[in-house]
Formats: C-alpha cells, sequence, structure tokens
C-alpha cells in the first residue's frame, strides 16, 4: 500500500520530465548540442560526478572572521563620486553631522552598509559571547541610533527611487532579524528601525503592484531576489507585503505573461549554445 | 485496476499541465481598447487609411528645423543638481525659466549626475542617491567652449543631433539665408581643439570605470544612444563634398573611431538587446550605428552589429504590435515618474549610462510591449520615444540579405492589414493632458497649495508636463515613421506593400510635426528626429 503513492508520485515525475523534454527538443529545433557535454543518464551518475564538497559549517571561527569585515567598513565612509567631469566640475564635501543624522554611510554602498549590519546582527544573535561581540554591539548601537534612522528615513522620502527595491529589501530582511530577537538592546534597535521599514515596505508595495514584469536578469533589482529578501518580514510582520507578494503585478493581463512566457522561451534557446558550457546564467 | 485507471489519470494530468504554452495566442491587454478586426486585404487596409502625402522638404521646413539647432547650441547645459531636465524643472516651478527648453523624454538623463548642489537632503526625484554622504558644489570649467564640443542643447546627445540637424539643413540648402550663421557655428563647435578635448574626456571617462580598455565598462556615459548619434554626424560629414566639412570630418575623426570602437565592444558584449522603445534601445542605436559603418568602411563595427543583431533578432517569434497602441497618459496606468523605478544600487559615478539613470514611465504600454523589462542596470528604462517592433524590422534590412529578410519580415511582424498591427496604422492621439510629473513617493498625496502661487505653480507644472509630453509623442512618430521608411525602401518596388508603409510613415510623421510645431519642449531634439525622418525617405 505504502508503495503506490510512492510509483504515483514517480510517475507522475517521469511525465513532468518527459513533457519537459518535449518541450525542450521543440524549442531547441535549429540548434545542436555541442559535442563536448557531458550526458548523464540519470541523477545518480550526474550526483556522482561532482566533486565531494562538504558544506562549510558557520563555527565560532567563522562567525568570528565574518564579524570583521562588516566591523571595519561600518565606520568607513562611502567612496566621493569619481566621475570625470563634463562641464560641471564639482568639489564634494560629506553631510554634516552625518555620523548622527546618517545610519548607512560605510561600506562601499547604501545596500552593502546595510547587509553588513544585518550580517552583524545575525552573527551576534547565533555567537551572543563571541569575543568581538561587545564591537559589535557598540557599533549597532552608533548606527541604529533614532536621529540616525530618522535622517535616513528623510533623506529617502525625497530619494525617489534610490535604492528600490534591492536595498529596500535587505532593510527588510534586517528589520526582521531585529524584531524577532529578544535581546534588550535590539527591542530597542528595532523601534528605532520600525519607521523605516514601515515606509520601505509600504513603497515596496506600491513597486510591486506597478511592475509589469518581473526583472529576470541576474543584477541587483532583480525581482525575485528582492521579494525572498523581503518575504520574511513580510510573513511576520506585514500582512499588506505579504499578500502583495503573492499576486501578480494589477499591470499584469494574462495574455501579457503568456507574452513574457514565449520570450522568455525564445531567448532561451537563442542563448543556450554560448551560455549553456560556461554555465554563465548570471554573467 | 483503479489505482491504474488513477495513475493514468495523473499522468495525463501532470502531462497537460506541464505542456508548453506557446501555442496560445496573445490577447489584448484588458485595460486597451479592443483591436478591430482584421481587413481582408491591403487594398482594404488602403481604403481605409486617410491620405496623407509626405510633406516635402523643402525650404520653409528646412528654415523651420535650421533654425532651432541654432538657438540651442551655445546654451550651456544645465548644471546638476536638481536644475536641470523637465522633471526638475516641473518640480521647482520657480527654476522654470532656466529650464526652458527642457523636454523630458529626450533628457532627463540631465537630472542624473544630480547632487544635491545646497545640502542634504537631494531634491525630490533624486533617484541617484545624490547627498547621501557627499554633497557636491558645481562650477563650470575653463574653456568649455575650446575644449568641449557638445556642451549645449539640454544634454550631450541632443547637442550632438541638433550639431548633425544643422548639418543636414545646410547641406541640403547650403544658399539658404541661415547659411552663415549656421557656418558660424559649426566652426566654433567643431574645431580641433573642441573635438579632441571631447576625445580626451571620453577617454577619462571610460578609464574612471575601468582601465583595461577591453573591460566592458558598463554605464559609459552616453553609450550607446549618444556614442549612435555621434556617429550619424561623423558619417554625414564624411560624404559631403564641402571644404569646410572636410576639415570638420578630419577633427572629428579620431573621436568618431574611438566611439565606434567602444560602441562595437558594447554590443559584443551586450548579454540581451534592450527592446524597451527608450533611447537604450539596441535595434535603433545599431541601425545609426550601421550608417556610420557603411560609410566609414569600418568592417569591425558592422561585423560586430551583424553578428550580434542576428544573435538578438533572427529567430524572433511575432513581435507584440498591439501592445504598441500609445494610450493616453492621463486614462490611469501611474503616469510617467510613478514608483515603479529600478534604479539598482551604487550610482556611483554621475556620468553612467543614460538609460540607467532615467526615470521610468510604467505609463507607456509600448515599455511593456515584447516582454521588456523594467530598467535595470542593462539599460532599458526611461521614456518610449521609439517602437521596439518597428525598430527592430528597420534593423534588420541592413542584416540580412533581401529574400532573408522578407522571409524574417513575414514572421516577425503581422500582416499590415491585420488588427494586431492596427496600432502602427493609427497616428498617435494628440493628448489633452498629461499626468502629473512628480508622484509622491509614498503614494500618500501633498495637500494642494491652494495659495495663488501654489495654483500658478502647479498650472506651469501641468503645462510644462502636456507640452513634454507632447514633444515626446512627436519624437516616437518621426521615429516609427523612420523605422517605416527603411522597411519600405528594403523591399522590391513591385511589392504591393511599399505603398501601403510609405503611406503609413507619412501619416505618422504628419502627426509629428503637427505636435511638434507649437511646442517648447523637444526643441533640442526633434529637429533631428523630423530630418533623420526626411533623409532616410529618399
Amino acid at each position: 500500500m505504502t508503495r503506490l503513492p510512492r510509483v504515483a508520485a514517480t510517475i507522475g515525475l517521469l511525465s513532468l520530465a518527459t513533457s519537459a523534454a518535449l518541450a525542450q527538443t521543440t524549442i531547441q529545433a535549429g540548434t545542436h548540442r555541442p559535442p563536448s557535454d557531458p550526458v548523464f543518464n540519470d541523477l545518480a551518475s550526474f550526483y556522482a560526478s561532482l566533486p565531494a564538497v562538504a558544506p562549510h559549517p558557520l563555527d565560532r571561527t567563522t562567525a568570528l572572521q565574518m564579524s570583521t569585515m562588516p566591523l571595519s567598513c561600518m565606520d568607513h565612509p562611502q567612496p566621493r563620486p569619481n566621475a570625470v567631469p563634463y562641464i560641471w566640475e564639482a568639489t564634494y564635501t560629506p553631510v554634516a553631522d552625518y555620523e548622527t543624522t546618517r545610519a548607512f554611510y560605510g561600506c562601499y554602498d547604501w545596500h552593502s552598509a546595510v547587509n553588513s549590519a544585518w550580517t552583524l546582527v545575525r552573527i551576534l544573535k547565533t555567537f551572543p559571547d563571541l569575543p568581538t561581540a561587545p564591537a559589535i554591539r557598540q557599533k549597532l548601537n552608533d548606527h541604529f541610533g533614532a536621529s540616525n534612522i530618522a535622517g535616513d528615513l528623510q533623506f529617502f522620502k525625497g530619494a525617489g527611487t534610490f535604492e528600490l527595491p534591492y536595498g529596500y529589501a535587505w532593510l527588510l530582511r534586517l528589520q526582521y532579524e531585529l524584531r524577532s530577537w529578544s535581546d534588550s538592546d535590539a527591542v530597542r534597535w528595532a523601534a528605532n528601525v520600525q519607521p523605516m521599514a514601515t515606509y520601505m515596505s509600504a513603497r515596496m508595495i506600491t513597486y510591486l503592484k506597478e511592475l509589469q514584469q518581473p526583472v529576470r536578469t541576474g543584477v541587483h533589482p532583480n525581482t525575485a531576489m528582492a521579494m525572498d529578501n523581503a518575504l520574511g518580514y513580510a510573513r511576520s510582520f506585514d500582512p499588506a507585503l505579504k499578500r502583495r507578494s503573492a499576486r501578480p503585478p494589477t499591470g499584469c493581463s494574462s495574455a501579457t505573461s503568456d507574452v513574457t512566457r514565449q520570450q522568455s522561451l525564445a531567448r532561451v534557446t537563442s542563448r543556450r549554445p554560448a551560455s549553456w558550457k560556461r554555465r554563465s546564467w548570471d554573467s | 485496476m483503479k489505482a491504474r485507471r488513477a495513475l493514468a489519470a495523473i499522468y495525463l494530468l501532470t502531462g497537460w499541465l506541464a505542456r508548453p504554452a506557446i501555442a496560445q495566442q496573445p490577447t489584448a491587454r484588458r485595460d486597451t481598447v479592443p483591436l478591430r478586426a482584421d481587413y481582408r486585404d491591403l487594398a482594404e487596409l488602403l481604403r481605409n487609411l486617410p491620405v496623407v502625402s509626405p510633406r516635402p522638404f523643402d525650404e520653409s521646413v528646412a528654415l523651420w528645423l535650421g533654425a532651432l539647432p541654432l538657438s540651442c547650441l551655445d546654451r550651456l547645459q544645465p548644471r546638476p543638481g536638481g536644475r536641470g531636465g523637465g522633471r526638475a524643472t516641473v518640480a521647482a516651478p520657480t527654476d522654470s525659466g532656466r529650464g526652458r527648453g527642457a523636454n523630458a523624454p529626450d533628457s532627463t538623463t540631465n537630472a542624473a549626475p544630480a547632487r544635491g548642489a545646497s545640502g542634504a537632503p537631494g531634491p525630490a526625484g533624486n533617484n541617484t542617491g545624490a547627498g547621501y554622504f557627499w554633497v557636491a558644489n558645481y562650477t563650470l570649467m575653463n574653456d568649455h567652449d575650446r575644449l568641449r564640443a557638445f556642451w549645449g542643447c539640454n544634454d550631450w546627445h541632443s547637442a550632438v543631433s541638433s550639431t548633425w540637424a544643422a548639418i543636414r539643413v545646410l547641406q541640403s540648402y547650403p544658399n539658404s539665408t541661415l547659411r552663415d550663421l549656421t557656418r558660424e557655428k559649426l566652426n566654433a563647435h567643431l574645431g580641433r581643439a573642441n573635438l579632441d578635448g571631447e576625445l580626451a574626456f571620453f577617454r577619462a571617462t571610460a578609464e574612471a570605470i575601468n582601465p583595461i580598455p577591453s573591460a566592458s565598462q558598463t554605464g559609459l556615459f552616453e553609450r550607446p544612444y549618444g556614442f549612435a548619434w555621434l556617429l550619424e554626424l561623423a558619417s554625414t560629414l564624411r560624404t559631403w563634398p564641402d571644404s569646410q566639412a572636410k576639415r570638420w570630418s578630419t577633427n572629428i575623426t579620431p573621436l568618431a573611431t574611438w566611439m565606434a570602437d567602444s560602441l562595437g565592444a558594447y554590443f559584443t558584449k551586450l548579454v540581451e538587446p534592450i527592446r524597451t522603445g527608450a533611447q537604450g534601445n539596441t535595434a535603433l542605436n545599431m541601425t545609426l550605428a550601421l550608417d556610420y559603418a557603411d560609410v566609414a568602411h569600418d568592417a569591425k563595427l558592422r561585423a560586430a552589429v551583424v553578428s550580434a543583431a542576428k544573435k538578438f533578432y533572427l529567430s524572433d517569434s511575432t513581435c507584440s504590435t498591439q501592445t504598441e497602441r500609445v494610450v493616453p497618459a492621463a486614462a490611469g496606468r501611474g503616469g510617467r515618474g510613478g514608483g515603479g523605478g529600478g534604479g539598482g544600487g551604487g550610482g556611483r559615478s554621475a556620468n553612467t549610462d543614460t538609460s540607467r539613470r532615467q526615470t521610468t514611465a510604467p505609463n507607456d504600454l509600448t515599455a511593456a510591449s515584447r516582454g521588456a523589462p523594467p530598467p535595470t542596470p542593462f539599460g532599458g528604462g526611461g521614456a518610449v520615444i521609439a517602437s521596439p517592433c518597428l525598430s527592430e524590422a528597420a534593423l534588420m534590412t541592413r542584416v540580412l540579405d533581401p529574400r532573408a529578410y522578407r522571409a524574417w519580415l513575414d514572421r516577425v511582424l503581422p500582416p499590415l492589414q491585420s488588427g494586431r498591427f492596427s496600432p502602427l496604422t493609427e497616428a498617435i492621439a494628440i493628448p489633452t493632458s498629461a499626468p502629473a510629473p512628480q508622484a509622491p513617493p509614498n503614494g500618500v498625496a501633498a495637500a494642494a497649495d491652494t495659495t495663488p502661487t501654489g495654483r500658478a505653480a502647479a498650472a506651469t507644472a501641468a503645462a510644462t508636463a502636456l507640452s513634454t509630453e507632447r514633444a515626446r509623442l512627436a519624437g516616437l512618430s518621426f521615429s516609427r515613421a523612420q523605422s517605416m521608411e527603411r522597411i519600405a525602401r528594403a523591399l522590391p518596388t513591385t511589392d504591393p506593400r511599399v505603398a501601403a508603409w510609405r503611406r503609413l510613415s507619412a501619416i505618422q510623421a504628419d502627426r509629428g510635426f503637427e505636435l511638434m510645431r507649437d511646442d517648447q519642449a523637444g526643441l533640442s531634439w526633434l529637429p533631428a528626429q523630423a530630418l533623420l525622418y526626411m533623409t532616410v525617405r529618399k
């Protein structure tokens, strides 16, 4: 009796695989496989061909190493713009009082500063007694001050689509991490960051609603990546964002989606021979 | 027995679910007017089209189109930091005097190097993060009129295309009353030192992105659109047997050669084409590049374009002309500048790719056609000023031999008489209002300013937005007409479709001239669009 569902599942999977294969043959018509590609008959032989690599554990040593990098960059100002002037030459000065009116001014750019802060939070949460823990707390305290976050929020209200969606999504992941932590410092930080998260979540909802096509390239604004970063926060603290994430954009009729799908398939066909071999889908 | 039947059912069901979704015909979007029914044949289409004859390129048109570039070539591009570009002008009506002639579709790029000049936070609508940490203060460089060639007309590519427009008019009407003034301006801008300075600037800019010349140098200032226009300019100078033009051509050759190499490398490294109708549209820029490659005998650029064009477009399926209908911007769909941008991270350099720093225009159905993604660091954002389907079809006339082209065209464009093609058979509707240019970012409307000054400012903003929208649609009309002429030219004269294409292009261009006539916006870029259409027509 127990075998039956498994057989059914196997057959179901097989039929899926067959139709997928059929679909592939359809779209690959006209292109032929380069002779050097190895062919695997099943998953097991493919698996056996892979190098034996064990996942790296997140142990104390790794955590210690990983905490040093964000610690060293959080206070390092983002680089001065280095554009060559065309006719208007610029001289640059830092924003006055940036240490109290900006939260994420280090680590090369805004979103890297946010995810560096997230890295510190994540490490402190997992290993609260690391030797670097006091330094981490100090750094987070400095950057998550109420006035720092308020300054950031004020800036973003006038900053159009800057960092949307990638940086916004990282901030929501950071806030998810803070709010799901009972540490007394974290409770204070989460309260400070909350107005920013509320604002960014509302903007994300509008953004997703107005988006007519997902960004499918492997670059920063990739839609799936942003949604994944925002999902923890949405599920736990923001029902409206969660609802929006589960829905297709309003601007999309099903016809548009069909067109997109066709074009994606066509694109895959035309790109396959060159990019397959090197697995460089995300280049 | 029962179990086996269930299994068969599961098998069938899963197979059915996983079937390729290719066979389905896309239908009209819910939010568009239904497409008209197919006409029986070309004859029925022609009977139903208005009879519009192409406007001749006579002296009065030449004087009109030739005067406009002269009025902007010496007008300094706006200082960055929120004062440049149509959007910023609208947002700050007190600055409208300085923003005169600013026009969003072709020049929102100006807002880009926007670094808040007077302190944080940056101006509203600044999408680059300028002023977050570094606050910029701008001064004009020394000798800009001696060391730069294209410093007027709002932005670099408009300055280049305006220079080209001035040249085209002078070339066609060498004895017109504009003659001396045009030559004086061209001499002042196309001197040796000016163009050497341009080349030094672009070399330094490219090197600041990546010192390795063969690297992709993503986001290089004005590439591809400005580069493509510069090549068009260089090719026109090259073929003009005029003693001054020969000197200008010699002066511009080093810059053109450098840009041809750089643009060829850009096309070669492009992962996928930009299929939106914005300036970055790959087919559009490839067509201009081929105009140059043929005249300058640049085999390397030609090979780069041809092989990339084949890789991108040869296996295309039918293009979604049905989604290229222009829906009046005020009728919902968010309007230009709604929150749908994907500016991406960083934005470190002020001189970034034009397409990258444009604001989104989610209202434009043409942007959504062909599965065009929203703006990404690969480019593709920005207002729609060209037809994606027609641009592609115009490019392929230069890539395929005539027979292969006809087969390709029959597959990629729906029949001219079909309902699916009908959006491109109609002149674009003249807009009567435009969406508010600055949607509040968080969706919360700001309190309306009811003071007399506030009301006046709002009225000015609305008028500017409308004029900007009219300019965009004029540009789109000319660009459609230009592509249609290129397609007509590639078909054998005996082909019955040639007459239809010519009529369609006349309809589009006629609307372009009508939209362009009374407007202040677009004057820095529309004359070149009109002239390019009339140049291709011959």
